[in-house]
């Protein structure tokens, strides 16, 4: 890549001479830079210092590119856990609630490396109190984001023959106990994505593509990563509110309440076989 | 870089330098021939910023072209399985959701091509990680069909196909474009 030589810097404007002497041929002592007088030739420039010490941290190519690498990388590991579960289950044939807890556990130990990879991202959202309003608010909107989704699949089901998804199925045909789908279908999923989607891929992506963009791109991976059609519409929903909530409160722990509460009320559903009788 | 000699007192000074080092008066900038930067320097001169900001709108418009093509082809594979379900006695029963989705995606690429012409990263970004998911379902569809003992299909059996690398690509080409060109703006305002 080419480029003419730039003009000449408007700020590079010489400072006044503080030394007392004029400086003669011999002393050979002028920033090169600023043009300020140097105490000896090869003195550093204290004008040309204290200038660069004032500017904030510049925001390079490299730095950008690696706030967006982040992000991909981390949805593309959590992208391959899901589709090696997906194989696996295709394969045997059945998902048991075992490796139900292997994926889960896999999806955990990534979004945790990502994490303290990327403390600079997560660690600022985790120390924030937000307001108490943030988790009035996110004791609600689980009951407005369950009904869209209980709207939409029962449509999906109706109407295209979407085939609905089962949690619970998994753990009650292996006898487990209902605490177990509880922590891995409600808490595990809604601590960890929130780490990673709201932490790591919008901290990440709001440095480069700004605030509301970032909220997009994160709700639309958020979404498309559970590889389940009929979910789609109110994961997109779901995902937006959780990033505007994370975006607006500073803080991940409404987000992650929204999230376990809304997952809590679709295995209570499925328990009881249907709230609402579409 | 060969030093330069002030005009004033014909003392070398280092390239680069605004003043010299032995008098203090300002140097000439030197304006014969190219200078080479960086790959991921800004230029600040206004010809280097039209000059590269044109090879980046190029990189851009790919982008644009690129998800603009594949929402094109989806709709075109959507609109072949609708004929085909019409034309089928024995229709299936996931075929009307399978429609759905085909039509969904082709829907969100031509929306991503749209958006891309406003704000090209985000849209190559939310593009590449669809498509890259897309190829993903392939390859778990290939890979489930290769185990029931089924016909292989794409590069190695897995689904993958050459285009889906060169559009993949292209997406990551204009995710770096829009990086550079944000910077470019940034530099120029």
């Amino acid at each position: 890549m080419t480029d003419m030589h730039p003009e000449p810097d408007s700020e590079l404007t010489p400072p006044q001479v503080v030394d007392d002497g004029i400086p003669t041929a011999r002393m050979a002592c002028f920033c090169g830079q600023c043009g300020a007088v140097l105490p000896a030739s090869d003195a550093v420039c204290q004008v040309c210092l204290e200038r660069t010490m004032r500017k904030a941290p510049e925001r390079t190519y490299a730095s950008e590119m690696g706030q967006i690498k982040s992000a991909m990388r981390l949805y593309f590991a959590l992208l391959g856990v899901s589709a090696v579960t997906i194989i696996v289950v295709l394969a045997t044939g059945d998902l048991t609630a075992e490796g139900d807890m292997v994926a889960a556990s896999a999806m955990s130990l990534v979004v945790l490396l990502w994490a303290i990879m990327r403390r600079d991202c997560v660690r600022g959202l985790l120390l924030k109190r937000p307001d108490i309003g943030w988790y009035l608010l996110a004791l609600g909107c689980p009951i407005a984001t369950f009904l869209l989704a209980s709207a939409s699949i029962h449509l999906l089901v109706k109407y295209c023959g979407a085939v609905n998804l089962e949690y619970l199925a998994p753990y009650e045909r292996g006898g487990w106990s209902f605490a177990w789908p509880v922590l891995l279908v409600c808490v595990q999923p809604a601590v960890f994505e929130e780490l990673a989607f709201r932490g790591v891929i919008q901290g990440s992506m709001e440095t480069v593509v700004g605030p509301w963009q970032a909220v997009f791109v994160s709700a639309a991976m958020f979404a498309i990563l559970h590889l389940s059609i009929p979910s789609l519409p109110h994961l997109l929903t779901l995902g937006l509110m959780l990033g505007w909530m994370r975006m607006r409160s500073g803080s991940i722990y409404p987000g992650m309440i929204v999230h376990s509460l809304h997952n809590l009320l679709v295995l209570f559903d499925e328990r009881s076989g249907g709230f609402i009788k579409w | 870089m060969s030093d330069v000699a002030c005009p004033h007192c014909q003392a070398p000074n280092p390239f680069g330098n605004a003043f010299c080092r032995s008098c203090g008066m300002a140097l000439p900038q030197a304006t014969s021939g190219p200078r080479i930067i960086s790959g991921d320097a800004v230029p600040q001169s206004a010809a280097g910023q039209a000059l590269v900001g044109d090879e980046l709108t190029k990189q851009m418009k790919k982008v644009f072209y690129t998800l603009l093509a594949v929402g094109l082809i989806q709709f075109t594979c959507g609109a072949i399985l609708l004929l085909i379900l019409q034309n089928s006695r024995a229709r299936l029963q996931a075929m009307p959701l399978l429609l759905v989705a085909q039509f969904g995606v082709a829907a969100l690429f031509i929306v991503l091509s749209l958006w891309s012409r406003k704000n090209p990263l985000p849209a190559a970004i939310v593009g590449l990680a669809v498509y890259a998911t897309l190829v993903v379902l392939n390859v778990i569809q290939a890979t489930s069909q290769l185990s029931h003992g089924g016909p292989r299909s794409g590069i190695g059996g897995l689904g993958i196909g050459w285009l889906d690398i060169v559009i993949m690509a292209i997406l990551a080409q204009g995710i770096q474009a829009g990086i550079k060109y944000r910077r470019l703006l940034e530099a120029s305002a």
